[in-house]
């Protein structure tokens, strides 16, 4: 379980992540759980990533900055 | 002083460069953290703020958004312990009951007769995902966010987060246990998946 968290989360390399890759495409009992997972990460990144700032926000900063100097 | 305007307009410019394209990351990462639209306009204000006037700390070539992020948790902290009690952490250390970190997942072991591949996911509309992630413990939270949403790796939500890695793959792993729970009951109550008997696995009427 551990480790097809680490190999969703991209932690693997070399050796280990061949390995790690080629069980869980082969295995009955991981591919599905494999592919739940990542369903579950998809929705979560759809949402997560679909919110955007104001554009007046974005405006004001840019005017705030304007006037800011640094380390005054 | 000669110079001081070259001086102010390089980093303007290297500002301006490096950070601002971030604000959309650092907008949506205080939207989660504070759960609240103006809350978190008054955090991305005040990050940048922050991050303007101490652009001489930031590194260049290292992790940006990380960078902002932590100014932003930082801020948020901050605002909070001002604020409330730490009544979100209680609820974070409390026993989240038959999750151990091992093992098959339970949920999938309930869908796997109907939606091996956990398709239900999928049918969530975004903003009920959202309020999903919203009520989470701020611990487990943040390391889905940063983890799932940005894409961090185990060591850069770490150094952010100033614990050990192992902390942060068991905060993940319970922040997403339950999250799919809540995503799975909601999926249940609104039909877009049969819930599980305890024969195992119930196969969907429509499909």
């Amino acid at each position: 379980m551990s480790l097809l968290y680490d190999y969703l989360d991209g932690e693997l390399e070399g050796v280990s992540l061949e390995r790690v890759k080629a069980h869980f495409e082969a295995c009955r009992m991981c591919y599905p759980h494999l592919r739940f997972e990542e369903a579950f990460r998809a929705a979560i990144q759809r949402a997560g990533r679909g919110e955007k700032a104001p554009a007046d926000l974005k405006a004001h900063l840019l005017e705030l900055l304007e006037s800011t100097s640094a380390e005054s | 002083m000669p110079g001081n305007a070259d001086v102010d307009a390089d980093r303007k410019a290297s500002f301006q460069r490096e950070a601002l394209p971030h604000m959309d990351a650092v907008y949506r990462f205080a939207l989660r953290l504070s759960a609240s639209p103006d809350q978190a306009q008054d955090l991305v204000q005040d990050t940048f703020l922050r991050a303007y006037r101490s652009w001489d700390q930031y590194t260049p070539g290292t992790q940006c958004k990380s960078w902002l992020f932590t100014i932003c948790r930082n801020l948020y902290l901050r605002q909070r312990e001002r604020g409330q009690r730490h009544d979100e952490i209680v609820t974070a250390n409390a026993p989240v009951g038959q999750a151990s970190e091992g093992g098959v997942n339970p949920l999938w072991s309930a869908v796997e007769g109907s939606d091996p591949e956990g398709e239900f996911f999928g049918s969530i509309v975004d903003a009920e995902v959202l309020t999903a992630i919203d009520a989470l413990p701020e611990e487990y939270r943040t390391a889905v966010v940063l983890s799932d949403v940005e894409g961090m790796s185990y060591d850069e939500i770490a150094a952010m987060l100033d614990v050990p890695v192992g902390t942060v793959k068991s905060r993940l792993f319970r922040g997403r246990r339950r999250l799919q729970k809540v995503l799975y009951d909601y999926a249940v109550e609104m039909g877009y998946l049969a819930a599980a008997t305890s024969e195992g696995g119930v196969r969907d009427p429509h499909g």
